[in-house]
């Protein structure tokens, strides 16, 4: 059985999309985690539980090193702080850069031209 | 709006710093350095430009120096190494901007001079990306302590990325975000990565300048 909220008790989500910058190429795996490890520094487990963080794995796209996370709204601007501070992943320095926040994945796909 | 990232003191080319800046969206950035470099550019439409930083123990020569110094540059900025030279950077009208040190702090009276004086206070993303745990911690919460202060005396301020290598920018999005969760005032967030500096000084060094309000037509 599955299990159902109702619709007025659903949370709002922003979605964040961001482009990775870096000389070499990154894996998903290594960027999520890299990422995740640097929320927890900056949010700590209950800002992130609190904040909903979520990667959504299919939406990565290797070759322009795009990806998409969502989270509340309240927690946006602590969230883009958080993948700010990411200067290297393994031996590669990088550079996250959060390209558009948006209420759902076709207004973001839309306004970025995705 | 045009964004402006005002401290960036690293000795990297300027090629690849401005590439990357282009690339995470900046108009123009300002690469600070002791000796100072004062060519103008247009690199593929951004706006490079040299500054000067002075870096000194001596609360007097902050003064003698921005003042010889000031009609040869765009932006002056003063390393806050102590609380004296915070002092003497914010009871000095011809600096720009002071970039407060890990370990020095400004209080009440010096943010009413910077409001005063017109001098921003800097707050340097780069602290905190090189740094981590308790030290981290520590830096978050001066600036905090900052924040508190420009945002209850309306000082100006600067958001900057006080990179040392492209790879230590960061996109103005991000120094928006990272201003509000430091608890600028959100309304004035924008004045922090914005070309006010550089609009105000390009027009007081372009010659029909005399004094605030009075220019040679």
């Amino acid at each position: 059985m599955k299990l159902k909220r109702m619709p007025s008790m659903r949370d709002k989500k922003r979605y964040i999309t961001f482009r990775l910058h870096s000389k070499n190429p990154i894996l998903y795996s290594e960027m999520s985690g890299a990422a995740m490890k640097s929320m927890l520094n900056w949010m700590g487990e209950e800002g992130i539980s609190s904040a909903r963080v979520r990667f959504i794995r299919n939406l990565w796209n290797a070759r322009s090193r795009t990806g998409w996370l969502t989270c509340l709204p309240a927690a946006v601007d602590d969230v883009k702080t958080a993948l700010a501070l990411v200067h290297q992943i393994g031996d590669d320095r990088v550079i996250f850069q959060v390209l558009r926040v948006s209420g759902t994945i076709k207004s973001g796909k839309g306004k970025l031209g995705l | 709006m045009k964004y402006y990232d005002y401290c960036i003191l690293s000795d990297s080319d300027a090629a690849e710093l401005s590439a990357m800046a282009a690339k995470l969206g900046w108009n123009g950035i300002c690469i600070l350095s002791r000796s100072g470099k004062t060519d103008n550019v247009k690199v593929g439409g951004l706006d490079v430009f040299g500054g000067l930083l002075i870096e000194t123990d001596k609360a007097a020569e902050v003064r003698k120096e921005a003042m010889r110094q000031r009609k040869k540059f765009h932006v002056v900025a003063v390393s806050g190494s102590s609380e004296d030279v915070n002092r003497a950077a914010v009871e000095t009208p011809e600096v720009d901007i002071l970039l407060p040190q890990a370990h020095t702090k400004i209080d009440y009276v010096m943010a009413k001079l910077a409001r005063e004086n017109g001098v921003s206070i800097g707050f340097e993303f780069r602290l905190l990306l090189h740094s981590s745990g308790r030290e981290r911690s520590r830096i978050f919460s001066a600036m905090t302590e900052h924040a508190k202060l420009v945002r209850k005396f309306r000082s100006p301020f600067v958001i900057t990325s006080g990179a040392l290598s492209e790879w230590d920018m960061r996109a103005p999005s991000e120094m928006q975000a990272f201003g509000r969760v430091l608890g600028l005032d959100p309304l004035r967030i924008i004045e922090g990565v914005s070309d006010r500096i550089i609009l105000h000084n390009r027009k007081r060094l372009g010659g029909k300048y005399i004094a605030p309000g009075v220019e040679v037509e």
